[in-house]
């Protein structure tokens, strides 16, 4: 809306301007002559004038139209609805009643928690939500791709710390070849086997013997003979009590 | 003597208010009874032309009366009684129309309605060729209004269907005079292929 024109349109607008003004024939109030002059010459506005007027003419078209309709409901049936309406919002009551259409009862109220609380049990293991903390972080999972110079230098210093540790555990013997720790005990377990002793049941005889070490509590640790066999008579049960007697004592 | 003068004052008193009461409860129900006859058809019509459906209308304008019953006390005389009732009904119609928006794009798209509006008893007339060809200018006019944007069909109804003034649309529709009547500017612009059309069925339809 352009300035000049605004005052005009509202003014056609709020329908202060007759239907007469678009005609060249009409007699003009005082106010519409200033008016005429202006919308004869703004396209605009006489367009806007043009169409005002057709509405204003379509909307009485409407109205009377409306007024002769027939089957409008008679006053009393109407308020007859209204009342029954009202009665029936007042019965059921307000908020979450409403709108759930729930009869006001007093159980209602209770029946609904009671629903509510057996579904929230029920579903809990459902509903309860696992600590971010407890699940996996998948972007830490993912496989970094290492550069070869990366993959040397990540290979070089396992290697240190691997020497390292079998340095500490395996210390080398004066003028002998530094062996596989592996390869050592790979030759131990053999020969063991080669001399007819099961390595694996010399560590269950170790154990067994200990459990016969509980049983005679004023046995002498130091001087106890692990390499004895345990009395076959004691159950498991035994052992474990007398196990527990001892470490109580 | 005392004590008996005092409770024949608070009795009276009592009674003054009781009867206060049923004065202003009574004065309640005779304003409302005169609410719902004077606006019982246009209440409906106004919510037809908002709304576009006319069972959605019978039923919001019930609403509406019951609404401003239960909220009666809260009519603070700043505006005419029937300003408020229709701001009431205006209120309502707009939050169905939000509402129902969505749902019924989705039930138009899904299901091809039948112009149940067009067919409804209420409006048919006694002349058959009338009828028809009244039919034919209400569903170009609702064409028309679909074109608009909720608040300028809201604003376009209430001017030149309703005939209200450009004040007291706004004062409806708690909107300023100026977005009112840039509404009504642009609905205008946009009807202004659709209205002569129509204008000359209605014509035609009259003659």
């Amino acid at each position: 809306m352009s300035n000049p024109c605004k005052t005009f349109q509202e003014n056609i607008l709020e329908g202060r301007y007759s239907k007469e003004l678009l005609s060249q024939t009409g007699e003009l109030k005082a106010f519409e002559q200033n008016a005429k002059k202006h919308i004869d010459a703004c396209p605009a506005c006489r367009s806007l004038l043009e169409t005002h007027c057709q509405a204003v003419q379509l909307g009485q078209v409407v109205r009377n139209e409306r007024e002769v309709t027939r089957e409008v409901p008679q006053f009393a049936v109407y308020m007859q609805g209204i009342e029954r309406k009202l009665a029936e919002k007042q019965k059921q009551g307000s908020g979450w009643r409403r709108l759930l259409n729930l009869p006001m009862k007093p159980w209602a109220s209770g029946a609904v928690f009671a629903c509510l609380a057996v579904l929230l049990w029920v579903g809990k293991p459902w509903v309860e939500i696992t600590p971010a903390e407890k699940l996996p972080d998948v972007r830490t999972n993912t496989v970094k791709q290492l550069s070869p110079k990366e993959k040397k230098a990540q290979k070089e210093k396992l290697n240190q710390v691997l020497q390292q540790l079998g340095e500490e555990f395996f210390p080398e013997d004066d003028g002998e070849e530094n062996e596989d720790p592996i390869e050592q005990l790979a030759q131990s377990m053999s020969n063991a086997f080669a001399e007819g002793d099961n390595p694996i049941s010399q560590v269950n005889r170790d154990v067994k013997g200990f459990t016969s070490l509980a049983l005679a509590p004023q046995a002498d640790i130091q001087t106890f003979d692990w390499k004895a066999s345990p009395s076959s008579e004691l159950s498991q049960e035994k052992s474990m009590e007398a196990l527990m007697n001892y470490f109580l004592d | 003597m005392e004590a008996c003068k005092n409770l024949m004052v608070e009795t009276l008193q009592d009674g003054t208010q009781s009867l206060h009461q049923e004065k202003v409860v009574v004065q309640k129900e005779v304003a409302f009874r005169s609410l719902v006859e004077r606006n019982q058809k246009k209440a409906f019509w106004m919510a037809y032309d908002i709304l576009g459906n006319m069972e959605e209308a019978e039923d919001l304008s019930q609403d509406a009366f019951i609404r401003a019953y239960e909220r009666w006390d809260s009519f603070r005389q700043e505006s005419s009684i029937d300003t408020w009732f229709f701001r009431i009904l205006i209120n309502l119609c707009l939050s169905r129309k939000r509402r129902h928006g969505i749902w019924k794009r989705i039930s138009d798209w899904l299901v091809q309605q039948p112009d149940e509006d067009l067919l409804s008893s209420r409006f048919l007339d006694a002349d058959p060729e009338r009828n028809i060809a009244n039919q034919q200018s209400r569903k170009a006019l609702e064409k028309a209004l679909e074109q608009l944007s909720k608040g300028q069909r809201t604003a376009f109804v209430l001017r030149y269907l309703h005939d209200l003034s450009i004040k007291e649309i706004a004062e409806v529709t708690e909107s300023a005079e100026g977005t009112i009547k840039s509404h009504l500017f642009r609905a205008l612009k946009a009807l202004k292929k659709t209205v002569p059309s129509l204008i000359q069925e209605e014509e035609t339809s009259l003659s």
